[in-house]
């Protein structure tokens, strides 16, 4: 089998798992590698226990035991943000979740089966002080070490050096906007944070939840902007789930289309939801696609780079891509550093890295 | 869960072990000497949902002196031993034609044993509670942050059925003798 239709199986199961209800144990056990390699195991596993349907015995164990990690993932999360809010609770000001943990503790259809592995916030940019401070005060810790790279996210990036807990272990990544403060487009956050609710939860005040729009807004940013993909086919998936969930609203489309138009990412979503359409069939209507377009900045065809793109996101069940899913892999990935900063910034950075990194390597040791 | 587990008559025998407590050569003393099934030498299954310890029957390894021992039992059949690795000399039993045979039985357990290898020892065996036992085990668990709530449950389940002994032993014959009055009192 190959990668397209290794993942064309695991995407039309997904949609409707009773489509697998008298397949064999070899089918089972290329869907199961196939899902877990795309990290949509657990989804897969939530939507065939919804569904009724079990897998062959072996199988099913795996499935089991990703039933299982997302549920203890969603436990450790609601903990890690009750963490947060007592950390952050004083500065008084809002604290977006974003991306997996916004979907759990929203209550997001999106987020059942969902694994993850970091929690994402974004703040204020000018409250990016004094969030750090009292999150060190807390127990986390920055994990890059070098002034260079510290330097590089404080002034470049659109977050923090990954942080982790002490104690827990646990990642969390701290945005202060959506899109590298150096990229092409330069949506506003400020309009993010003003959109957003407040959680519904007991005790959790201090944090808020973007708007369905902008929730899905920033999932597409995201995925369309990465420079890796492996969980590419997971993110598209979240996107065309949410879109059928919000979808239906009155004016979700009108809102959406402005809210995207409004913070410059015409551009980026309207590629996103094309690719959504091709993967997952997901409904959008053509209205919103001509309009995103019309509000391009550099209106250009999109069709090479969405089968680049469809290339590089597909999975299959073994360990080893071709020549032609590597390529678009490594293009994928040099246009995310094109789109993250100008040519001779990343000349720059590149340069700097590949110094400190013959720094490090250590010479050989005398001969006594 | 990284314990010994061997089950005769459909009950399972589990051991967990600390690395140097004897285990390995314990329960390749019991399948080939004693005709115990042997479900694994190092790793526990608890299947959370039926209670019951899934087999996983693999080559037993054995390190240093023990090779010594397991190579004078009879029908044993020993791999290639391989010297100077981290762990010193190692060797592999293959697993008991019958043990593999019963791969696909289950078993509740019955006894947990903790074993120790004290050279030159005289035999002793103390009863020890369900609390310390769980303590213990729980050390030994490779898993237990993400199974949670539900592997709780299952450990707890798991002990309330079964008796829970420490015992030291000197020799291979010792350890045997010590088994067997555990299991069939």
């Amino acid at each position: 089998m190959t990668a397209a239709s290794d993942s064309a199986q695991l995407i039309t199961v997904l949609g409707d798992p009773t489509i697998a209800l008298s397949w064999d144990e070899g089918r089972w056990s290329a869907l199961v590698t196939t899902a877990r390699s795309a990290n949509l195991l657990g989804a897969l596993a939530e939507r065939m226990q919804v569904a009724g349907v079990s897998a062959s015995r072996s199988a099913q164990r795996h499935l089991d035991g990703a039933l299982q990690l997302s549920s203890r993932q969603r436990q450790s999360v609601l903990w890690e943000v009750h963490q947060l809010q007592r950390a952050l609770e004083q500065l008084d000001m809002p604290v977006l979740l974003l991306k997996g943990a916004a979907y759990v503790i929203a209550g997001h259809k999106v987020a059942q089966g969902r694994l993850f592995g970091d929690i994402d916030i974004l703040v204020p940019r000018a409250a990016l002080g004094d969030v750090e401070s009292r999150l060190m005060l807390n127990g986390w810790v920055s994990a890059k070490a070098s002034s260079y790279d510290q330097r590089y996210y404080r002034q470049w990036m659109h977050e923090l050096p990954p942080m982790t807990h002490i104690h827990r272990g646990t990642v969390l990544d701290v945005h202060h906007t959506i899109l590298p403060l150096t990229a092409r487009n330069s949506p506003e956050p400020n309009q993010i944070i003003a959109r957003s609710t407040q959680v519904a939860l007991p005790g959790l005040s201090a944090l808020h939840i973007p708007c369905p729009e902008d929730l899905v807004i920033h999932s597409i940013t995201h995925l369309v902007h990465e420079g890796e993909l492996h969980n590419g086919l997971r993110d598209l998936r979240d996107i065309d789930c949410m879109l059928r969930d919000f979808g239906d609203a009155t004016a979700f489309w009108e809102r959406f289309t402005i809210c995207a138009g409004g913070n410059d990412l015409a551009e980026p979503v309207h590629f996103g939801l094309q690719l959504a359409r091709r993967f997952f069939g997901t409904p959008v209507p053509e209205t919103v696609l001509v309009e995103l377009a019309s509000m391009r900045r550099a209106p250009r065809s999109s069709r090479l780079l969405q089968a680049v793109f469809a290339k590089a996101l597909l999975h299959d069940n073994t360990d080893k891509p071709d020549w032609a899913s590597n390529l678009a892999r490594w293009l994928v990935y040099a246009r995310a550093h094109a789109l993250r900063m100008p040519a001779p910034l990343l000349v720059r950075h590149l340069a700097i890295k590949a110094w400190m990194g013959w720094r490090t390597i250590p010479s050989e040791p005398e001969a006594p | 869960m990284h314990a010994g587990l061997l089950a005769q008559s459909g009950h399972a025998l589990m051991m967990p072990g600390f690395p140097g407590a004897g285990k390995s050569t314990l329960c390749a003393s019991l399948c080939l000497l004693e005709g115990w099934q042997l479900l694994s030498d190092e790793l526990a299954i608890l299947d959370p949902g039926s209670g019951l310890m899934q087999p996983h029957p693999r080559p037993i390894s054995v390190k240093n002196t023990s090779i010594d021992v397991v190579t004078t039992f009879p029908q044993v059949r020993l791999g290639p031993v391989y010297l100077d690795t981290r762990k010193g000399s190692i060797s592999h039993v293959a697993c008991p034609p019958n043990s593999v045979g019963a791969s696909a039985l289950a078993a509740p357990v019955r006894w947990v044993v903790f074993p120790r290898f004290e050279e030159g020892s005289a035999p002793r065996c103390d009863e020890t509670s369900r609390a310390e036992a769980f303590a213990l085990i729980s050390e030994q668990s490779f898993n237990k942050e993400r199974m949670g709530e539900v592997g709780f449950e299952a450990l707890c389940n798991m002990l309330t059925a079964a008796d829970c002994f420490q015992i030291v032993y000197g020799s291979t014959a010792d350890g045997l003798r010590l088994i067997r009055d555990i299991t069939q009192r």
